[in-house]
């Protein structure tokens, strides 16, 4: 019994209210992705969770007990840093071992424990490092490793990849998941910039803004329905044409969104002046400037042919309008 | 290209004036201290013969050895009570967030801007009127307060360099706050507390102002006082006085010597990020 309830809760610094009235419920073994602007609290409200940070008002419960004053070493959780915070006087093997020594486990124990982690995680040749003789991918996994050895029933990530270069982040990305498989019990909550990450990994995504739960759902729900202008605009890559005037009153609504992949170039009522490209291989970019909607984004497969201020016509399926109200609410009857 | 041969030329040269302007005097008073007495004053600076009857004649004088084991425990205790006190002071100032614990980091380091000279008058006043003087343990006291500032203050720079989140780290593993602090903390900064202990020694082995003015007797002088006894007007001898300040130089040079590496190091390498 893993889930977490978080009820009503606050968390200021002096007179900067950073998280406000945060409600969440996240189930037994789910994996749940935190999203949202930098400075929106995503990281303060993992610590928090944690116990790192007291909460100043509100309720969080783990397993059905309140925790608000358990100390973190107590709430059966492990926690995986930005920064990795290998202890850098240990080796690999005493990094790991560290909390079930910490628990005066036997030795034949954090042995066995250890090893198990390290095979997992394909980092027995590293045991008897240290970590400054590691690369960046390899202080990760030693990172996760330490954090599986303690058999956690919540398992907390911030932002564990944004120091991997690209393709490091990819192959790590899909340890995490592979993780996941092999953790079902284990509840997971994930702090991240990245949308790919979110995207692929979550079971749900908790967009916060400001301090304040935006939207939770699934990733496709997300994506499909976004509750708010803000979701709108923040999830998805590149994101999703917003307009509002004239052009949006046309089409029932003070506010619309379209997405890139969702405009049909070359047919349609309206006509487009073509500004821009940007070939990604699978995929190009084509940023169109209309006279009353303004500057659009269009995703098209392959390569994009049409010459710089060609005015070219488009238009979109009237089912993949998403609507908005005047306060940036998603209207849900067209 | 020969510019910069020439600026390197230089430098060097400047370095190597440096050096021996500094090294002179600790090479002559090396040299001196195994040469005969009618070699010190008239012979050159090469020794062309030895001897070691200034290092037997200063060991032989009975207040000389008092005076090396007063040294050497007022230096230990110093050493040692500014480690347990330091370390600490340090980390409460570092770690953690209180009323006026910024004031009082500042005070701390507002002591370092008066010249000990000028708080000489009042320790001595407080001493006496504590009936502590020709005590070891007054030595102990005024050394302390002379080196903990400093030391607070160098420790302090280290723990704040040392990243909160592996404490974290460690209390998330289920360590306490000060669980973390001996388990992870202390053993990075070790070689800025060894630096620590060995400095606070060092102050207390060569202070001379304070123990001029605090002690008179023979039983409770320190080696600095006990040297200055060795310039005797009627028996005077360079080679005694040299050997002394041999003896005075060399648990220095020693404690450098033992703890070089540590106090070369540089642990946290590797822990945080790539
Ligand atoms: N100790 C603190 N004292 C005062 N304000 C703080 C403190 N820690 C964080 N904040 C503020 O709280 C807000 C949320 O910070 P937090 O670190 O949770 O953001 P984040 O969503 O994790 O951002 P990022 O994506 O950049 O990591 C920020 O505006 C920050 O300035
Ligand atoms: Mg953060």
């Amino acid at each position: 019994m893993s889930d977490i309830k978080v009820s009503n809760l606050r968390k200021s610094y002096g007179a900067v209210e950073v998280l406000r009235d945060i409600n969440l419920d996240i189930g037994s073994g789910e994996f749940v992705i935190f999203v949202g602007p930098s400075g929106c609290g995503k990281s303060t409200l993992l610590r928090c969770i944690s116990g790192l940070e007291s909460i100043t008002s509100g309720r969080l419960e783990i397993g059905g007990k309140v925790v608000n004053q358990v100390p973190p070493s107590k709430r059966g959780i492990a926690m995986v840093f930005q920064s990795y915070a290998l202890y850098p006087h240990m080796n690999v093997r005493d990094n790991m071992g560290y909390s079930l020594r910490l628990r005066r486990a036997s030795r034949a124990e954090t042995e066995a424990r250890v090893n198990e982690a390290a095979a997992k995680l394909q980092l027995q040749p590293y045991l008897d490092r240290f970590p400054r003789e590691l690369s960046g991918g390899q202080r990760q996994r030693v990172a996760i490793g330490r954090a599986i050895v303690r058999d956690p029933a919540v398992f907390l990530f911030d932002e564990p990849l944004s120091n991997l270069d690209a393709a490091l982040r990819v192959a790590t990305r899909l340890e995490i998941a592979a993780l996941k498989e092999t953790l079902p019990q284990t509840t997971m909550i994930y702090v991240t910039h990245d949308q790919v990450e979110a995207m692929t990994l979550a079971d749900r995504i908790v967009v916060l803004n400001a301090g304040r739960v935006e939207q939770v759902g699934t990733p496709e729900e997300l994506y499909e329905a976004p509750g708010s202008l803000f979701v709108a605009g923040f999830i998805g890559s590149p994101s999703m044409n917003i307009i509002s005037g004239a052009f949006a009153e046309g089409l029932g609504a003070p506010t619309i969104g379209i997405r890139p992949e969702d405009v049909i170039l070359g047919e349609g009522p309206y006509q487009g002046r073509v500004t821009h490209k940007e070939y990604l291989g699978a995929d190009s970019f084509v940023y169109l400037d209309e006279p009353v909607a303004g500057r659009l984004t269009a995703r098209v497969p392959g390569k994009a042919d049409y010459p710089d201020g060609t005015t070219m016509a488009f238009g979109f399926q009237p089912a993949k309008i998403h609507r908005f109200d005047a306060t940036g609410k998603r209207l849900t009857t067209a | 290209m020969t510019d910069n041969r020439l600026r390197d030329g230089l430098l060097d040269a400047v370095t190597l004036v440096a050096l021996i302007l500094v090294l002179l005097p600790i090479i002559w008073v090396f040299i001196a201290s195994i040469r005969p007495d009618a070699d010190i004053m008239t012979g050159g600076l090469i020794p062309t013969r030895f001897t070691v009857e200034h290092f037997l004649a200063i060991f032989a004088r009975s207040d000389f050895l008092v005076a090396l084991r007063n040294s050497l425990i007022v230096g230990v205790v110093v050493s040692i009570c500014t480690v347990l006190i330091a370390v600490p002071a340090s980390y409460s100032l570092s770690r953690f967030t209180y009323l006026g614990r910024d004031f009082m980091g500042f005070l701390i380091l507002a002591t370092q801007m008066l010249p000990a000279v000028a708080v000489l008058v009042p320790i001595v006043v407080l001493i006496r009127s504590l009936g502590l003087t020709n005590t070891l343990t007054a030595l102990t006291f005024t050394h302390l307060a002379l080196g903990l500032p400093i030391a607070v203050w160098m420790l302090k720079g280290y723990i704040d360099a040392v990243p909160r989140e592996l404490e974290e780290a460690s209390i998330i593993d289920g360590s306490t706050q000060l669980g973390a602090m001996f388990r992870i903390t202390l053993p990075l900064i070790r070689p800025a507390v060894i630096a620590v202990g060995t400095f606070a020694f060092v102050l207390s082995w060569g202070e001379f102002l304070l123990a001029l003015a605090l002690i008179s007797k023979t039983e409770v002088k320190t080696l600095p006082l006990a040297l200055q006894t060795l310039f005797d007007p009627y028996s005077f001898s360079w080679g005694e006085v040299m050997a002394g300040g041999v003896v005075i130089a060399v648990p220095t040079v020693v404690l450098f010597l033992l703890f070089r590496n540590q106090l070369v190091g540089g642990l946290t390498a590797g822990g945080i990020k790539g």
